[in-house]
């Protein structure tokens, strides 16, 4: 299948980036070729009842204590945002007030 | 005293011996890094102020007690994903060209606790992703044995930085080979752990089933001791495996009997003659030394490119969501309300080949393509661990090149696309040990016509690194440590 503009301006959208109509031409050509050569190689492959593989079998999740920890930084992790106001991140708002 | 390219082991002697301190040993890596880096490009941020003051630390411990760690006073540089508390981290990336980290990784407070001493940070690929030239916010990194050529995947500062003899060992990341690659073509040892053995916390995340973090280091000693630090369960990674041990301890044991499987797909054609020839020769030692070695097939290896590049796509597409431009990372100015603060901010602050990445991660993910691509992507990642699996049941180790060419100019690679292409493909001799969680050591084994290193790499079955740094061990001392001479020899 072929991507287009119009479907690769719909990923970028899910992908929350902004592209123009140019660069999503450019990156729609980039991604067919990808497509291409991986389906290819993926045809090759008979679809048996394999598993999914997920994750490496070595790594099974252990759990730690539950326990309280203080994490008193707050300044230092404010510090790394962009815009802050009265010690909290701030954002536009969320809602259209119109 | 000339401590040029000397081990951690001769270099802790030295310190133990009072042949020289350990404030004077930093001085030598920053005025090194000084006169080095503006041409090889490898440190992206230095911290002289805090190296100096934890080296007059670890000699007051040196002076007050003879039994320190190996690695006391040792110092070190760290790649650019993995956070360090106070200091800048930024994976390579204008969007976290400020981020500066609130706590440190669990390899590098591991490290800190047995007194090594932290340089600083070194240059990477924009989420170790390989890009063409436009895109690292640092630039390319240089090869310290031809400051002509390029190093591993363009612009890993890791390896470049312990060749070029300015940090006595560094900690990297691969998620598809990268540290390997870097270390091969610099001439130095790597090591990718198995998955889980080495604490991921802290380690900014590109491909999380496949990222893992290891030393680089001058020799498979160093190696051996730096993973007797850094290995381990660790409480703040679910994914982390208590299995650490002394792997220092009979790294000199010898190889007599060990089976060596040698994969016939990964020494085809397309792989350089000078590398082909080296790799033998290094069989033919490891035979001379008691190891019995054979052809080998593993027929799905072939389809490694294809699924590591879709499942690192789909996960750096799910990874590099947390990129919102809120809470830390690059805010578009323009901005005038939230949907546009997610939209301007990544497309700002993402590197082109990252955008790229994240817009095929986010294909392959679609409800379209998940069965068609990702899932078949993750059956294939079981076959060709379970063709691994049972080439081990009657081997111990496989080799194979780490590459299948040995640096190459950067004249040739300036935002050439065919040749990222070409470098993607590479990566078919390293990736497969990230879809699978093995790990594998890349080991000096000679120089080609012009100079430039070759590496050999090995590979074991989980948690086999013991038994990969007494093989790493063996070929070293046939092989002799390559560095790229001394002073000015090969220009550095």
């Amino acid at each position: 299948m072929a991507v287009g503009k119009e479907l690769l301006l719909k990923i970028a959208d899910i992908a929350a980036i902004s592209i123009d109509e140019t660069e999503a031409e450019d990156y729609a050509k980039e991604l067919d070729s990808v497509i291409g050569y991986i389906e290819q190689k993926l045809s090759e492959i008979p679809d048996d009842d394999l598993e999914p593989m997920e994750h490496v079998l070595s790594a099974q999740s252990f759990f730690r204590a539950d326990e309280v920890t203080n994490f008193d930084r707050k300044a230092e992790l404010l510090g790394s945002a962009s815009v802050t106001k009265d010690g909290c991140h701030f954002v536009p708002s969320v809602v259209d007030p119109s | 005293m000339s401590i040029l390219n000397m081990t951690i082991k001769e270099i802790s002697e030295l310190l133990k011996n009072r042949k020289i301190g350990t404030v004077e040993l930093v001085r030598h890596y920053l005025d090194s890094i000084r006169r080095q880096n503006p041409s090889l490009n490898s440190f992206v941020t230095t911290c002289e102020e805090d190296a100096l003051e934890a080296s007059e630390k670890a000699q007051k411990l040196i002076d007050s007690n003879d039994n320190t760690s190996l690695l006391c006073g040792i110092p070190f540089g760290i790649k650019d994903n993995i956070c360090v508390r106070g200091i800048r981290t930024t994976a390579g990336s204008k969007m976290l060209s400020d981020f500066v980290p609130a706590y440190s990784s669990t390899v590098v407070n591991r490290l800190v606790e047995a007194n090594a001493v932290i340089l600083g940070k070194l240059n990477m690929n924009e989420f170790s992703m390989k890009e063409s030239k436009e895109g690292n916010i640092f630039g390319f990194v240089r090869n310290p044995w031809n400051k002509e050529y390029a190093e591993g995947g363009l612009s890993e500062g890791t390896a470049a930085a312990v060749s070029g003899d300015m940090a006595c060992f560094a900690l990297g990341s691969d998620s598809g080979g990268e540290l390997r690659q870097a270390a091969s073509f610099c001439g130095v040892v790597g090591l990718k752990p198995t998955y889980g053995l080495v604490s991921r916390y802290g380690l900014i995340s590109s491909a999380s089933s496949m990222d893992q973090i290891g030393p680089v280091t001058r020799s498979v000693e160093d190696c051996a001791a730096v993973m007797s630090v850094i290995a381990g369960q660790d409480p703040l990674d679910s994914t982390s495996v208590g299995r650490s041990e002394n792997y220092l301890k009979d790294i000199d044991k010898g190889i007599k009997g060990l089976r060596v499987g040698v994969p016939k797909e990964f020494f085809g054609s397309e792989v350089n003659t000078e590398i082909k020839e080296s790799i033998s020769r290094a069989l033919e030692n490891l035979g001379q030394e008691g190891a019995i070695y054979k052809e080998i097939s593993i027929p799905s290896i072939k389809y490694i490119l294809p699924a590591h590049y879709i499942i690192s796509s789909a996960e750096a597409s799910s990874n590099l969501a947390r990129y919102d431009g809120i809470r830390f990372g690059h805010r578009s100015p323009d901005a005038r309300n939230i949907s546009e603060v997610y939209r301007f901010s990544r497309k700002e602050g993402f590197g082109r080949e990252v955008k790229q990445r994240i817009l095929t991660g986010t294909y392959f993910l679609s409800s379209e393509n998940r069965e068609r691509l990702y899932y078949k992507a993750l059956k294939i990642r079981r076959m060709i661990f379970n063709d691994f699996r049972k080439a081990f049941e009657n081997l111990d180790v496989l080799v194979a090149p780490v590459c299948p060419e040995v640096a190459c100019k950067l004249t040739d690679v300036s935002g050439d696309k065919d040749h990222l292409l070409k470098m993607h493909i590479s990566d078919v001799y390293t990736a497969g040990l990230n879809l699978t969680g093995l790990p594998g050591l890349t080991v000096p084994c000679g120089l080609d016509k012009n100079k430039l290193p070759i590496g050999i790499q090995i590979v074991g079955r989980e948690f086999s690194e013991k038994l990969l740094l007494q093989v790493g061990y063996a070929i070293e001392k046939t092989v002799g440590k390559l560095s790229p001479g001394e002073g000015d020899k090969y220009g550095i």
